[in-house]
């Protein structure tokens, strides 16, 4: 890598080298049964360099660094503008990344796989289980011209359940899961949250088009947060489609309302020592009590806006240039309820568990509309039976301001966010019939 | 590398054994308003290897292509430990195949010049740029992959197949301060640069489509009649049964063969569903599938009739059908899973005007954004929608989101349009974290009865 560097630094003004080595075990379940057992190992390196003000930008894979060189020189001739000076050496964050519970061989991730589907089978004798258990450990590094030279590695466990039952046209899937750099009692949690999900899920039950309270659980949550998310984003702000563009300070939302964006969670999904530039991880309010107080930038969406790069640059899994993207996302609503409470305080409402379709949308409008995939009726406190053949729409930048009637005390991690359940007043549900 | 890959095959101690090596030349562009914001060139060399060792599976990849040798046993071994649970994965007999397949160009991209690209790319940014000044900014993807891909297997089986994948996509975005809309172009192929020309009138009318958006009401929430234009009954197709069709999904759910049972009566007369690997130029183009077997036009629908489906030769040895050259995989760190290719509705009868008149109150959705299935219900986003008044179109309405179920809705399309429209976008399939898999979906005009759509 450092030869690269050396040698790239005679020609052009600027360089940088990173390189992600990815390797993975997964063992799959599938209808039931151990299906397979894979193993993978890859290698990205993706060179970028400024020549005479321009930058140049090539990626290979495995140990062929040799031609980056001539094709990111090649690329410089019609790169963008680039007069940045890339970071040097910086002090990096203690964030804890791996525990040494997440050290699993093989045998442990197919006892665990045969756990899953063994007890979530005792729920019904048709269903078909599936599950996947995979470790995965990561190697970033990065290297460049003005001195920065980091190396992180991380571990994370990942555990994927599903559950599907037909019977006749009615078909119920179920999915649950978890990635943490830490394994706790992720296993067990899966199994449960399945098989209660399953339980309520037998029985359809009709609805009828109209107004109702909603509860989003923590996995239902994504799709009505990604809006937030797209018009924070610091490529929509700078280009200027972002309705939050010139809303920095304002209060847009309920004063209940934060939301942040944490690259230094303990062992959490997507937490780091810096990110795809060289910025230390930070933890950055994106709402904070309401008002929008930042954007989430990599190094040239922040120098656009005038701003700092809140070390959100992240690349993409072949190693692209960097774009601004979140990495853990954090829901704080001011006022919680235990979620048993929450839940039995509904005289008629539904919760929703996943959307199907909602990211086909505008983010920029704010305007989710989405199939209900997984969703419950609830009756006097009670889960009454699953839902169909229903849409549920929400104006997210009007339901974050004045339509929130209460959040769980308890958070749950939905892959990369951690959020409570959230319950909505007066939202369009659209029903057939 | 035929010599060095059958060598490695022969491995006795699995009772099946494949090696797919893949090297990869990708190019791609990236306007974002009036920068040009990446230039990319990317090399991808890797592969992988697939054993069956007493009906388990061990699937192993890398970019290392050193210590094949040891790679192999690796796979031996993953398989042997599947296979000692008791799984019972068997495949269908296939031709054994050698043949080394070219892409019959129209036109190469790795002969046009990266100036060249680039000035054509920014030609199409500067039509938006300066179409005036509620057009807020630009959005414009590229790549072109071209990939020779080795195939071996120990039955015999040997394949070179070259391959080139192209597209792209030109956004115009619109905004009036408190909402952004958007209108698009996109393309694909799988033989041509040429696709990529003469957009000029395309990307002006996709500027006076974002325009038009901003001022346009959200569709009202409800059970309507709609007509889909050709790229929205082409994504039906692929959402509301393409998916359906794939074996992976029901081979070992009798349940549901029970439901998809063959000679099942699903649509009217007018209905007929295919997939097809021969749609040359097409991005669902393929002459073989990463099983090394050849594809073929396979039929899933024949007058409203259930009469195949989609296989890979694991799915198909269990149902006792026939393989059809559906295993696909994303590239070379994938086993290969049954997906689609060229997914399309025959044409009918109607025309637009047939399906107009008679409708009171319905929606004309246009134009597709993307959409999503779980098997039994679907759903996607249309670019844009009019409102249809009395047999006539009216107004444009936006955030149109239809969604169905997938029984019924076969049931419930009343008209398909004589209009047949091929038809390449950008975008890709996903399945089992395989993603964006190039597919391609044709279809005519359609008419369906009690479609709901989202929205207050």
């Amino acid at each position: 890598m450092k030869d690269l560097i050396a040698k790239a630094k005679n020609q052009a003004q600027q360089a940088e080298l990173y390189q992600i080595t990815v390797t993975e075990t997964p063992v799959r379940y599938e209808n039931n049964k151990l299906k397979s057992v894979d193993a993978s190992s890859r290698q990205i390196n993706a060179l970028r360099i400024v020549k005479d003000g321009k930058l140049g930008f090539a990626t290979s894979t495995g140990d062929n660094l040799h031609p980056l060189l001539d094709m990111a020189m090649t690329n410089a001739q019609y790169g963008r503008d680039w007069d940045l000076p890339l970071p040097g050496p910086a002090p990096l964050p203690q964030v804890e990344l791996t525990h040494p519970s997440t050290e699993l061989d093989l045998d442990t991730q197919v006892e665990m796989g045969d756990k899953l589907v063994r007890q979530v089978r005792e729920c019904h004798p048709d269903l078909l289980a599936s599950a996947r258990v995979s470790t995965r450990q990561t190697t970033t590094r990065l290297l460049n011209s003005q001195g920065f030279a980091g190396e992180y590695s991380k571990r994370t466990f990942t555990i994927l359940g599903s559950i599907e039952l037909t019977e006749g046209k009615n078909f119920l899937s179920l999915y649950s899961g978890y990635m943490s750099g830490k394994l706790e009692d992720q296993l067990d949690k899966t199994i449960a949250d399945l098989v209660k999900k399953f339980e309520h899920g037998r029985n359809n039950v009709p609805v009828k088009s109209g107004k109702y309270t909603v509860i989003f659980s923590p996995s239902g949550l994504g799709d009505i947060v990604n809006p937030l998310l797209a018009c924070a984003n610091g490529l929509a702000v700078e280009k200027g489609f972002s309705p939050w563009k010139d809303k920095l300070g304002e209060k847009l939302f309920s004063e209940q309302v934060s939301l942040y964006d944490d690259a230094t969670i303990p062992f959490a999904p997507v937490s780091c020592l810096f990110d795809g530039e060289g910025i230390p991880a930070q933890s950055t309010a994106i709402i904070d009590k309401g008002v929008v107080n930042s954007f989430i930038l990599n190094m040239v969406t922040a120098k656009a806006l005038g701003l700092e790069s809140t070390g959100n640059g992240f690349r993409g899994s072949n190693g692209e240039l960097s774009a601004p993207d979140n990495s853990n996302v954090v829901l704080d609503i001011a006022e919680t309820q235990p979620l048993e409470e929450m839940l039995s305080s509904v005289e008629q409402g539904i919760i929703i568990h996943s959307l199907m379709g909602a990211w086909a949308g505008n983010p920029y409008g704010g305007q989710v509309n989405g199939n209900i995939d997984l969703g419950f009726l609830i009756e006097d406190g009670r889960i009454k039976g699953r839902i169909k053949d229903c849409m549920v729409s929400v104006n997210v930048f009007e339901a974050f301001n004045n339509q929130i009637l209460g959040a769980s005390t308890e958070k749950e991690w939905a892959w990369n966010m951690l959020a409570p359940h959230l319950m909505l007043r007066d939202i369009a549900i659209n029903a057939k019939g | 590398m035929k010599d060095k890959l059958q060598a490695l095959v022969s491995n006795k101690a699995a009772d099946y054994l494949e090696i797919r090596i893949e090297e990869s030349a990708v190019t791609s562009l990236r306007f974002r308003g009036p920068i040009l914001e990446a230039v990319n060139t990317s090399l991808q060399y890797g592969g992988c290897i697939r054993a069956l060792v007493n009906g388990g599976w061990g699937f192993i990849t890398f970019n290392d292509v050193n210590d094949l040798e040891k790679k192999v046993a690796q796979a031996i071994h993953q398989a042997k430990l599947v296979g000692a649970a008791g799984a019972d994965s068997k495949l269908a007999p296939v031709p054994v195949v050698e043949d080394v397949v070219h892409v019959p160009f129209l036109e190469d991209p790795r002969q046009v010049s990266l100036a060249e690209k680039v000035e054509l790319f920014d030609s199409y940014n500067d039509i938006i740029l300066s179409y005036g000044k509620q057009i807020v900014s630009s959005s414009i993807n590229y790549f072109d992959k071209y990939s020779k891909i080795y195939f071996a297997n120990s039955e015999g089986t040997y394949i070179l197949q070259h391959k080139l994948d192209l597209a792209g996509n030109i956004a115009a975005m619109a905004s009036d301060g408190s909402t952004t809309q958007m209108g698009r172009v996109g393309f694909g192929s799988s033989i041509d640069f040429g696709v990529a020309r003469n957009l000029d009138a395309k990307v002006r009318e996709a500027c006076g489509k974002a325009i038009n958006l901003l001022a346009a009401p959200s569709v009202r929430g409800g059970e309507y009649t709609v007509i889909v234009d050709p790229d929205l009954a082409g994504i039906f197709a692929h959402e509301a049964f393409g998916h359906l069709s794939e074996s992976d999904f029901v081979y070992e759910n009798p349940q549901l063969q029970a439901v998809m049972k063959l000679g099942t009566k699903f649509g009217g007369d007018f209905l007929n569903i295919y997939d097809s690997g021969l749609t040359a130029g097409a991005r669902g183009y393929l002459k073989y599938d990463d099983e090394g077997v050849a594809t073929e036009k396979t039929d899933l629908i024949k007058e409203g009739v259930l009469v195949g489906r989609l296989h890979t030769r694991e799915t198909a040895a269990k149902m006792g059908e026939r393989p059809t050259g559906n295993a696909r995989a994303l590239d070379y760190s994938f086993a290969p899973i049954c997906r689609m290719r060229t997914t399309c509705i025959a044409p009918g009868e109607a025309s637009l005007e047939d399906m107009l008149a008679g409708v009171k109150l319905g929606l004309y959705a246009k134009g597709s954004y993307g959409g999503e299935t779980n098997g039994e219900m679907f759903t996607f986003s249309a670019d844009e929608g009019y409102m249809i008044r009395d047999g006539k179109l009216a107004e444009l309405v936006r955030d149109v989101n239809l969604t169905g179920n997938v029984f019924t809705t076969l049931g419930n399309i009343d008209m398909v349009g004589k209009d047949f429209t091929t038809r390449e976008s950008a975008g890709g399939c996903g399945k089992g974290g395989q993603v964006p898999l190039p597919t391609s979906e044709w279809a005519p005009h359609m008419r369906i009865q009690n479609v709901l759509i989202g929205g207050k």
